[in-house]
């Protein structure tokens, strides 16, 4: 009896706790929430302006691709021109800049995010996709009508300045202007270049008025209207010249030049420089050239003082749009050229191997930590540059790091990458003083800004605008002087293209603009001849590989 | 008849043995007819043992040969006989032992020990949420049980019991570091991105495969694979992959027991790498250097002498190893307990001051009945870990890159006296206890340094684990045949490391000059099970019916991880390094961040059937509920049905054979299908997160951007596989027995992070279902087991075969990458593409060497245009191997698989000997795999002057002087070098002698006397010699993808002497 109790006792407990954990098994159990794991979720975001922020600083986050990463813009498009080889380590170190030095890019060597110049779409398109989903949140989020129109064309700004960069490498790209669904990626179609361009002025047209004339210290690193307008006035350029020998897919020319936009650029560069009084330039924004061409390079750590003061720094006077990098970030191998890696790439990249100071008075005492000599300077820009100079130019000695001479005075020593000249591009070499004081890895800790516009360009930019609209030609010639002058070299007495042209390569000699002059000038096909520059072909990289799994992508003409 | 009921369920082999007692009874009445019967005048007494127990046996039945006289032992196990004459010999049988004959020659008084017959018959397997007969057994599982590693080294982890001992299961080790674990793959690869690891369930706990080594190998009383779907289904969430089910021991009804089993041994490298000494590695630079147009670099080769051996600095050749572990156990009606201590500490072979592993564990297994119908136990277990681990398998530093590119011209260490050269100014190089400075090379830099300056700088690192693992469980039987139980399984784990990160200056590129930091990182995390059942059986005359029910909950993922650095500790060793010293906030950088739950919840029935043990049919199914699938695929169902016919128990196979020619027989066969969700959570969704950040403002500090992550799918679904199967089961001509299997896995809507045109604007590619795979093989074992008088043998021999092939990856891309191996500025060295094996070798193919000009020139495609106009002579000959009339990466082919096509295993047994005597045993085990290649990237590419493998000395030097190694320059550009090709690869097969070992038991009067029941002493070896034609230190290398040999830490020979003692 007791046994047949026992049993039934036994029984209902059983029973009682199956039946418990059965009622904790419902399908609630396997909800894991996702916010309870630190997961945001999408539809619930973007609600105020906090949230709003920290999507506006994703949008900005492809901004640091100028200088960031190794594949980074500067890194990728610098060995296209005339003055650099890629050289690095060995024939196949950093295999998709080669391919871009030696123009022998195809879909597959372009890369990806992770090994070629298509790390430029990968981050511009993640920038694009940012600007896009804050765009189309933004009207439901509670927060003043002002900050929001502010987000809004910043938003805008970004958008366009990304388009002009993919537009101009790959020509013929999707345009997207909201977020694309998993569904529906496969409809994409491609734009032609003239309908990406016209999205762009119609981007920074709307942004302009919406945007701040002036930055606070806070802001810094922002989208200003003088930064807006520099790049509105750069982009009427680049459509008045067109892109002399690009295709579309089918073959018919991909974006002819309009000359009538060379006067609306001339107007809105006019904005950012300023009138003439005497012989300076005075912007309304109150952009001003250096005193000293070096001082443009010549502090990497810290912020001029006050901010847009004509001293050297992170955003001085000069310094139009920016691309800002931090120690902060404290990177490390881990995020090494992700999104969340603040420093800039180039410094290590580009300094010379195994580095080594014999006599302190001569040679600069670089890191020596990492230094992979990459972007060394072609013997044809060292030599244009040395019979380019006159007077006390300054420029090709803040330019080039010439390690054959140190060597040859016994200053210094270091081992030849591939492809050694001997020459160095000294505007983003790592200095010993400049190696992070926090943590992470120093080779990815670097902080130098690097000017995506300064205004130097944009004073070339207006020139070249004004002579090619025939415009006012004293202004032009001003503007170029003001330049040479600040520099050290004698004064120019009459102006023709070509002297812009050549001002052009000496004054920004490796910040990432010579081969789209080259490009939209129509010269690449003669200059970049030796270096493996197929006309009518190499004006846009190949579309890459991934993209083309799109079956409605069409490959670039002559890949 | 002495029918003694010791196993109820053991029918069958009570049915054999009747028919075995009966022939012989036969057999003597024949033999009797035919003889005259003597007189008894001489009487024999004596007692008879049990091997095992050492126990005296009841009714064990005693007869003489050649008569019908005959006896049978009483309860002390003693006898006593009249027999005809002194020269008589007497038979000792008794069920289920083997049958003993002994010739008086005048002894008047005799001991016997009676071993137990080894049928694997008679063996109870587990199954998953209970046991199963073998003979009932319809699917694919392999047993290995505590007999079967008793004798090979305890290693410290589980896996090394299954390699070479469980057909279809292919095991590889990681590395040779001490503790390291071991890739195991059951029945091939069925994933890209889910993981591959099978279930490990230890005592019904779910442990994952990073916490293994807290089992102590004598704790292990069996472990079952189960192989097929039909045999895992019922663990269907994640038993795609394969379940291995671990079961340690209990204590036994009887006396208490004390076991120790310890060894102590040293370890030395079975194999250095041939590479160049300082002579020839100069002679090469300047050949290389002349070649490329550069000058001479050394004057004087030969003056050099041998240089530098960095692999003698690195190698230790008595590294020691020892293992301890004492168990105590012992149990009567109502409970049992089972008690044990482990201590293991082994050093490495490569730098063993920063490469060891010592470890602690303990264990309480206990169960208790009460009140008739329950049943209660827990099994904890908890043990601890010390270990100091070098990297391992890397080309980018290390101690065993350095060893292998650093220039032997390089000094160790500079002699006291001599002048430090310009690299040595800086204030951090590294200095021995002396002062003496370690050398640094001027010729080999980047992550390449002096390997022993290295050391210095590691010493303040090391890790360790805590893991507690422990079950409870409640169990009522209420009426005969139910069983109702409640089981909680969980593991906590507590890991983490620290290290000291001193100013140290190696070369100009791997230095520490700005700060020294301190670091220290601690994870936790807590998994745990639920599992409900409910199972009844029931047998209706020659019918059987089991039923189980159950319900389970299953999670992980719950725990954090913290770590911090302080740097600028106001200290320069590692000795005085710790977190109490006073720092500024600034120096103090920490990051935590938690786990995200992974929940399972299942519900899942079996049904086992058989009709006398003839007919066998196993049914199961099981739901799965997962919380990484989205609500349109939360749930997953897995059926498995297996049979199987047992055509020896047959009335006509009866009649028609002679049984003891195949004794039993059994085919069987099965379909299932499983699971697999091991990948990342919320992948179904687009969850945003920070991470494209950007620096705003002037203070510099980045401001974190919230973006998504990827494209949302909800229609994310379990990857499932559906394997089928057959196999037979053979005993035959008494002492063999024979498996077979052949499988057919089909894997499909494999989990993978698919490419998507990156236009797409997220970060992470999205996860999808796409793709499918098939892995099939045969798998065949055949054991011998015989007694001749005091000699025992046996032999146990698998043979694998595995068969990798991927049918599809969906559209859109040629080949996946994702989980490739890649190798320096190479690239990616192995692809996934349809119709070969997944991760197998593409490059290009090299067809010999051009000798002359003319030959460079010769070499045309089809329009007369040179194919590699840019060669020179001593270049390799790419082969145009799509013919498209040049040579582009288009070549690129199949080169290869790393997946080892078969593997086997073959064990030999002997012993000689009786309690009287002592007993000598011996086992040879050897064990092996092949068919795969070996990617051999020892040599850095980027570092030009990288010392070279021996084999370089016979490189292209002019025309016929070879056609496999190219000319060394230093203008590569023909790519000998620098392209992935089959100059990489070598053949991986191996035959390795994997333990050798010679015991002596003493005998029992020597044992007894100090109250042991078995002292054994032994000598054993293990990795004693590995026949390959693999050029490098190991051919066994695990990992993501296997054969992967970067200066891979290779395995130890060691040798031990050890003692197992029984009280």
């Amino acid at each position: 009896m007791v046994n047949i109790l026992r049993k039934k006792i036994s029984l209902a407990i059983i029973t009682g706790v199956l039946t418990g954990l059965g009622m904790m098994s419902c399908t609630s159990y396997l909800d894991v929430d996702p916010k309870t794991s630190g997961q945001l979720l999408g539809p619930s975001y973007y609600q105020d302006s906090t949230q709003c922020y920290a999507a506006l600083a994703a949008a900005y986050s492809g901004v640091r691709i100028n200088s960031g990463g190794f594949y980074c813009q500067l890194m990728s498009l610098n060995p296209a021109s005339d003055d650099h080889y890629a050289g690095g380590g060995g024939a196949t170190d950093g295999g998709g800049l080669q391919n871009v030095s030696n123009w022998t890019l195809t879909a597959s060597s372009v890369g990806d995010n992770t090994n070629g110049p298509t790390y430029m779409w990968y981050n511009y398109y993640i920038g694009i996709t940012n600007s896009n989903i804050l765009l189309s949140h933004i009207n439901g989020a509670t927060m003043s009508t002002g900050l929001k129109a502010r987000m809004t064309a910043e938003c805008k700004a970004l958008r366009a300045f990304y388009y002009f960069n993919l537009v101009r490498v790959w020509g013929h790209i999707p345009l997207l202007l909201e977020p694309v669904s998993a569904g529906s990626l496969y409809d994409v179609l491609q734009s032609t270049p003239v309908a990406v361009y016209n999205q762009i002025e119609k981007d920074l047209t709307d942004a302009i008025p919406d945007l701040p004339a002036l930055l606070s210290s806070a802001e810094v690193g922002r989208f200003s209207q003088g930064a807006a307008t520099a790049l509105l006035g750069k982009v009427y350029l680049f459509e008045g010249d067109g892109v002399p020998g690009g295709k579309n897919p089918g073959g018919t020319a991909a974006l002819p030049g309009d000359a009538s936009k060379y006067a609306l650029a001339a107007a809105e560069l006019a904005k950012v420089n300023g009138p003439l009084s005497g012989s300076t330039f005075s912007s309304p924004y109150g952009y001003k050239l250096l005193t000293n061409y070096a001082d443009l390079w010549s502090n990497k750590m810290t912020n001029a003082s006050p901010l847009f003061s004509n001293s050297p720094g992170r955003f001085n006077s000069e310094s139009i749009l920016e691309d800002v990098h931090s120690m902060q970030g404290l990177s490390g191998w881990g995020n090494a050229y992700s999104g969340s890696d603040m420093g800039n790439s180039m410094n290590n990249c580009i300094g010379p191997r195994s580095y080594s100071v014999v006599d302190a008075t001569k040679a600069p005492n670089l890191s020596t930590l990492g230094n992979w000599s990459f972007d060394v300077i072609t013997p044809d820009a060292f030599n244009f540059m040395q019979s380019y100079t006159t007077g006390t130019d300054s420029r090709m000695a803040a330019t080039v790091l010439n390690m054959t001479q140190l060597v040859a005075e016994g200053a210094a020593t270091y081992t030849g990458g591939y492809h050694d000249t001997g020459y160095f591009l000294y505007k983003f070499q790592p200095l010993k003083s400049d190696e992070t004081t926090m943590g992470g890895d120093a080779v990815l800790n670097y902080q130098q800004d690097t000017y995506i516009i300064r205004l130097a360009d944009t004073y070339l930019m207006e020139a070249e605008a004004l002579l090619k609209s025939n415009g006012d030609q004293a202004r032009a010639l001003a503007l170029v002087n003001a330049i040479r002058t600040r520099a050290g070299a004698t004064p120019l007495t009459s102006l023709t293209l070509q002297n812009i042209y050549n001002e052009r390569r000496m004054e920004l000699m490796g910040e990432g603009h010579r081969y789209f002059d080259l490009v939209r000038t129509g010269q690449a096909a003669t200059v970049l001849a030796t270096k493996g520059f197929t006309a009518n072909k190499n004006e846009y990289f190949p579309i890459p590989f991934k993209e083309m799994q799109n079956q409605n992508f069409k490959q670039n003409y002559g890949y | 008849m002495n029918k003694k009921p010791r196993q109820r369920c053991n029918t069958l082999n009570l049915h054999l043995n009747k028919l075995f007692i009966g022939l012989i009874s036969t057999a003597i009445l024949l033999i009797i007819g035919t003889l005259s019967v003597s007189a008894a005048n001489f009487r024999v007494k004596g007692t008879v043992f049990d091997e095992k127990t050492n126990t005296s046996l009841l009714g064990v039945s005693v007869i003489v040969e050649g008569t019908t006289m005959g006896t049978v032992t009483d309860t002390d196990g003693k006898f006593s006989l009249e027999v005809p004459s002194s020269n008589s010999t007497l038979i000792f049988s008794y069920i289920g032992y083997n049958k003993q004959k002994i010739k008086l020659n005048g002894q008047t008084e005799i001991n016997v020990v009676l071993s137990e017959e080894t049928k694997n018959l008679d063996e109870v397997v587990v199954v998953g949420y209970g046991t199963q007969s073998r003979k009932l057994v319809t699917g694919a599982i392999t047993s290995v049980n505590a007999k079967d590693i008793a004798d090979i080294p305890n290693d410290g982890r589980p896996e090394m019991a299954l390699q070479g001992r469980t057909t279809g299961v292919t095991i590889a080790a990681n590395s040779g570091q001490p503790g390291s674990a071991m890739t195991v793959r059951i029945r091939g690869i069925t994933s890209f991105g889910a993981g591959n690891d099978p279930l490990w369930v230890i005592d019904g706990i779910i442990v994952p495969v990073a916490n293994l080594d807290f089992l102590n190998q004598s704790d292990i009383q069996s472990i079952e694979v189960l192989k097929d779907a039909a045999s895992a289904a019922i663990y269907g969430t994640k038993a795609a992959t394969g379940v291995i089910l671990v079961t340690t021991k209990k204590g036994v009804e009887g006396k208490i027991k004390v076991t120790y089993n310890g060894f102590y041994g040293t370890s030395a490298p079975t194999k250095l790498v041939d590479l160049c000494n300082a002579t020839q590695y100069a002679t090469l630079m300047n050949e290389r250097s002349l070649a490329g147009g550069g000058g001479i670099i050394y004057p004087s080769p030969a003056s050099l002498g041998e240089g530098t051996n960095w692999q003698k600095d690195i190698f230790s050749n008595n590294a020691s190893r020892m293992n301890h572990e004492v168990s105590i156990s012992g149990g009567n009606n109502n409970s049992d307990i089972y008690v044990s201590l482990g201590y293991q500490n082994q050093q490495g072979i490569v730098l063993p001051e920063i490469s060891s592993y010592e470890k602690y564990s303990m264990r309480l297994n206990h169960n208790e009945k009460f009140w008739n119908i329950f049943k209660f136990g827990q099994s904890i277990a908890y043990s601890r870990n010390i270990s100091k681990s070098i990297g391992v398998n890397t080309e980018f530093g290390g101690a065993m890159s350095d060893a292998i590119n650093l220039d032997p011209t390089t000094q160790a260490l500079v002699p006291a006296g001599q002048v430090l050269g310009s690299q040595y100014s800086s204030p951090y190089i590294v200095r021995n206890t002396n002062g003496l400075a370690y050398g640094i090379s001027n010729m080999v830099g980047q992550e390449i340094v002096n390997p022993l300056a290295w050391e210095q700088t590691q010493l303040g690192n090391n890790g360790y684990s805590d893991n507690f693992i422990a079950n409870s469980y409640l169990e009522i039987d209420p009426v005969e045949g139910l069983k109702i139980r409640s089981q909680i399984g969980l593991n906590r784990n507590y890991w983490g490391s620290q290290s000291f990160t001193p100013l140290y200056y190696l070369n100009s590129n791997t230095q520490n000059t700005q700060h020294n930091s301190l670091y220290r990182g601690d994870g936790q995390a807590l998994t745990w099970n639920l599992d409900n059942t409910i199972d009844y059986t029931k047998s209706i005359n020659k019918q059987t019916f089991g039923i189980l029910g159950g319900f389970s909950v299953y999670e992980d993922g719950i725990g954090n991880f913290t770590n911090i650095t302080y740097n600028n500790v106001p200290v320069s060793s590692y000795q005085n390094a710790n977190f109490n010293w006073p720092n500024v906030p600034a120096n103090e950088i920490g990051n935590t961040s938690d786990y995200i739950n992974h929940r399972i919840v299942s519900f899942f029935g079996r049904l086992n059937y058989n009709y006398d043990e003839r007919y066998i049919l196993t049914a199961i199914l099981r739901a799965d509920g997962s919380s990484r699938f989205g609500a349109n695929n939360k749930y997953g169902y897995f059926p498995s049905v297996s049979v199987g016919w047992v055509p020896s128990q047959e009335q006509f196979w009866k009649d028609y054979f002679n049984s003891d020619n195949i004794s039993f027989l059994k085919i069987r066969g099965g379909y299932g299908v499983t699971g697999n969700d091991n990948f990342g959570d919320f992948q179904y969704l687009a969850t945003l997160s920070g991470g494209n950040n950007y620096v705003i403002g002037s203070s510099g500090v980045p401001v974190i951007g919230i973006s998504p992550t990827t494209l949302d799918n909800p229609n994310l679904k379990w990857e499932r596989t559906t394997q089928t199967g057959v196999g037979l089961d053979v005993n035959f001509l008494r002492d063999f027995n024979f498996t077979f299997d052949y499988f057919y896995k089909k894997t499909t809507g494999l989990l993978q992070q698919v490419p998507v045109p990156q236009y797409a604007g997220v970060p992470n590619e999205p996860w999808a279902n796409v793709g499918d795979m098939v892995n099939d093989g045969i798998e065949l074992h055949l054991g011998y087991t015989k007694t001749i008088g005091m000699w025992k043998f046996g032999v146990s021999a698998n043979f694998s075969t595995l068969h990798n092939e991927v049918t599809n990856i969906g559209t859109g891309t040629p080949y996946l990458i994702q989980d490739a191996a890649s190798f320096q500025t190479m690239g990616d060295v192995s692809r996934t593409e349809v119709g070969y094996a997944v991760n197998s070798f593409w490059g290009y193919q090299k067809n010999g060497i051009f000798q002359t000009t003319a030959d460079v020139a010769n070499y045309k495609n089809a329009q007369g245009a040179e194919l590699l106009p840019n060669a020179k002579p001593g270049d390799f000959r790419w082969t145009d191997t799509n013919g498209d009339g040049k040579i582009t990466a288009d070549d690129e082919t199949y080169l290869g698989s790393p997946i080892p096509t078969f593997n086997y295993g073959l064990t030999l047994n002997a012993e000689w000997g009786n309690a009287t005597t002592g007993k000598i045993d011996f086992m040879i085990f050897f064990q092996g795999q092949g068919g795969n290649m070996i990617f051999q990237g020892y040599r850095r590419l980027d570092i030009q002057n990288a010392n070279y493998p021996i084999s370089a000395l016979n490189r292209w030097t002019g025309e016929g002087t070879s056609n496999t190694y190219p000319r060394l320059t230093t203008l590569d550009t023909n790519n000998n070098f620098s392209n992935m090709s089959d100059f990489y690869l070598e053949k991986g097969d191996y035959l390795r002698v994997k333990n050798v070992q010679i015991g002596y038991t003493l005998p029992t009067s020597i044992s007894n006397s100090i109250k042991s029941d078995k002292i054994r002493i032994y000598l054993s070896a293990e990795n004693l010699a590995t026949i390959t034609g693999y050029d490098g230190y190991d051919p066994e290398i695990g990992g993501g993808v296997f054969g992967i040999d970067k200066g891979y830490y290779p395995q130890a020979r060691t040798y031990m002497v050890g003692l197992n003692l029984n009280f």
